[in-house]
C-alpha cells in the first residue's frame, strides 16, 4: 500500500565542505502527480534528486520516500522506485541484454521478467546483442530507462530525461508517463526545459541557489493572467 | 547465486575490455606470448643460473608479481578515468550501484575477487603453464612449480590488495591512506635492497 503521500521532506540540507548546496528544503509530493523540479544551472536540483533517490546522503533535515527514509535506508529506496539519472550511461562493456537481465537479477526479478517489454517498447530490438558502449546517446538513454522501469515502479524519479531521446520515443513517453501519473503512479522530474514541465506536470517546485523559492501549480504560481511557467521562473529566479 | 551471476558478467566486462584495448584477434595471444617468454625462460634456466643465483632470480618475479599486483589494483581503483581518456564515456558494472538496490561494497567485493581470479587465470596460470613447457627440457619439479604458482599469486595478492586499502582509505579518510602510503613507500624500498642479486662471472 503506497501511502498518500510518496515524497516527503523537512528542512533537507547538503553541505559540500563549506558550500552549501541545497539548504532547508520542506516539500510534499502526492500521489499521482507529475512534479517538476526546475531551476538554474547548478542551483541543485541534481543534489536534491540524488538525495531523495538515496544517490547521497542529506546533510541534515529529513527525507521520507514511499514512507521510507533515504538517510537510514536508501537501499530500499532504490529498491521500491525508479532512477533515470541525467549522464549515469549503462555498463559499456556489457550488450543490452546482458545489463538488463543483471538489473532484473539485482531487482529480484524473473530472469527475463519485463526485459522483452521495455526492449520493444523503446526499439531496441535490433540493439539487444550490442555493447551499450557502441549505441548512440540516445539509445543508452533507452537502456536506462529500461532499467529504470523493469520492476514497474510506483514512483519515477528522473534527471534531464528527455535530452538525449529522439521526437519519437519523446513523444510516446510522454504519453506513458501521463498514463502511469493516471494510474497513482508518482514522478518527480527534474528539470531545467520550461516547456517541458509546462505541458507535463501538475505542480512544480522552482530551486534557485540551493533554496526552494516557489512551490505550486501554474495557477497558483501566476501572478498576472496569461503567466507563463517561463514568466514565472524569470520573475522568481531574478528577484 | 546472485553474486555468481555478476562475478560472471564482469568477468565478460573484464574480457571485453582487454580486448577492446587491443586488436581483438591478437588479445587472445596475450597469454600465449606469457607462455612462450616463460618457456623461453625456463628453457634457458641452466644458462642464466650461471649468471644469477637461483633465488635472485625467483626474488626478482615475486617483486614483479607484487608490482603488478600494485598496478592492477591502482587500475582498478581509477579504471571510470583511465577509460575515459581512452574512449571517451565510459561507465562499469561497478558503478551501478548508485541506481540499483545493491551496496558499493558487495561490487566492489565482487570486482576485487574478479581481478583476483582474472589475473591468476590470464597472467599467472601462464607463467606456470610455460614453465610447465619448459620441464619437458629442463628439469624443473612439478612440485616447485605448485609451489611457484602458489608463492606468485600470494605476492600478487599482496599488491593488489595494498593498493586496495591504500585506496580505500584515501577514499574514507585522507589521513589513513597517506599514513599506508608512506609505510608501502618506506617498506618497499628498504626490501629491495635485500634482493642484491649475485651475478656470477
Amino acid at each position: 500500500m503506497i501511502p498518500l503521500t510518496p515524497i516527503e521532506t523537512h528542512a533537507l540540507t547538503k553541505r559540500f565542505g563549506e558550500l552549501t548546496a541545497i539548504e532547508d528544503i520542506s516539500l510534499t509530493i502526492k500521489q499521482g502527480e507529475l512534479f517538476g523540479f526546475i531551476g538554474p544551472n547548478g542551483a541543485g536540483k541534481t543534489t536534491t534528486l540524488q538525495m531523495l533517490s538515496g544517490q547521497m546522503p542529506p546533510t541534515s533535515g529529513t527525507a521520507k520516500v514511499l514512507g521510507i527514509d533515504v538517510a537510514s535506508d536508501p537501499i530500499a529506496v532504490k529498491a521500491a522506485i525508479g532512477i533515470v539519472p541525467e549522464i549515469e550511461y549503462p555498463p559499456s562493456f556489457l550488450t543490452v541484454e546482458e545489463y538488463l537481465h543483471f538489473v532484473s537479477s539485482v531487482r529480484g526479478l524473473p530472469e527475463n521478467g519485463n526485459v522483452d517489454r521495455w526492449i520493444e517498447f523503446f526499439g531496441l530490438e535490433e540493439k539487444r546483442e550490442t555493447m551499450c558502449m557502441s549505441l548512440s546517446k540516445g539509445q543508452k538513454k533507452k537502456v536506462t530507462f529500461s532499467a529504470a522501469l523493469l520492476h514497474e515502479p510506483r514512483m519515477l524519479m528522473m534527471d534531464e530525461p528527455f535530452l538525449d531521446l529522439d521526437p519519437l520515443i519523446q513523444r510516446k513517453f510522454k504519453a506513458w508517463l501521463l498514463d502511469f501519473v493516471k494510474g497513482g503512479g508518482t514522478v518527480f522530474l527534474s528539470t531545467h526545459i520550461l516547456e517541458l514541465a509546462e505541458k507535463l506536470c501538475t505542480r512544480v517546485g522552482i530551486i534557485d541557489k540551493g533554496r526552494l523559492v516557489a512551490v505550486g501549480s501554474l495557477d497558483e504560481l501566476r501572478k498576472t493572467k496569461g503567466e507563463d511557467l517561463e514568466q514565472i521562473f524569470v520573475r522568481l529566479v531574478s528577484a | 547465486m546472485l553474486d555468481v551471476k555478476i562475478l560472471k558478467l564482469m568477468f565478460k566486462e573484464e574480457f571485453r575490455l582487454h580486448a577492446s584495448f587491443f586488436n581483438r584477434s591478437f588479445f587472445p595471444f596475450s597469454s600465449l606470448a606469457i607462455i612462450l617468454f616463460t618457456f623461453i625462460m625456463g628453457a634457458s634456466l641452466p644458462m642464466l643460473r650461471r649468471v644469477v643465483a637461483m633465488d635472485d632470480m625467483l626474488l626478482v618475479a615475486h617483486w614483479i608479481l607484487l608490482f603488478y599486483g600494485l598496478g592492477v589494483g591502482g587500475f582498478a581503483m581509477f579504471a571510470d578515468r583511465i577509460l575515459e581518456r581512452r574512449f571517451g564515456s565510459v561507465s562499469l558494472l561497478l558503478s551501478s550501484s548508485y541506481t540499483l538496490p545493491i551496496r558499493f561494497i558487495r561490487l566492489f567485493f565482487l570486482f576485487y575477487i574478479k581481478d583476483i581470479l582474472y589475473y591468476i587465470f590470464f597472467t599467472i596460470l601462464p607463467m606456470i603453464l610455460g614453465l610447465a613447457l619448459a620441464s619437458l627440457v629442463v628439469p624443473i619439479s612439478i612440485s616447485s612449480l605448485l609451489f611457484l604458482f602458489v608463492s606468485l599469486t600470494l605476492s600478487f595478492l599482496l599488491g593488489i590488495s595494498f593498493s586496495v586499502l591504500l585506496f580505500a582509505a584515501l577514499a574514507r579518510l585522507r589521513a589513513a591512506g597517506l599514513v599506508i602510503a608512506a609505510a608501502i613507500g618506506l617498506y618497499i624500498p628498504e626490501q629491495i635492497p635485500n634482493t642484491h642479486l649475485h651475478f656470477t662471472t
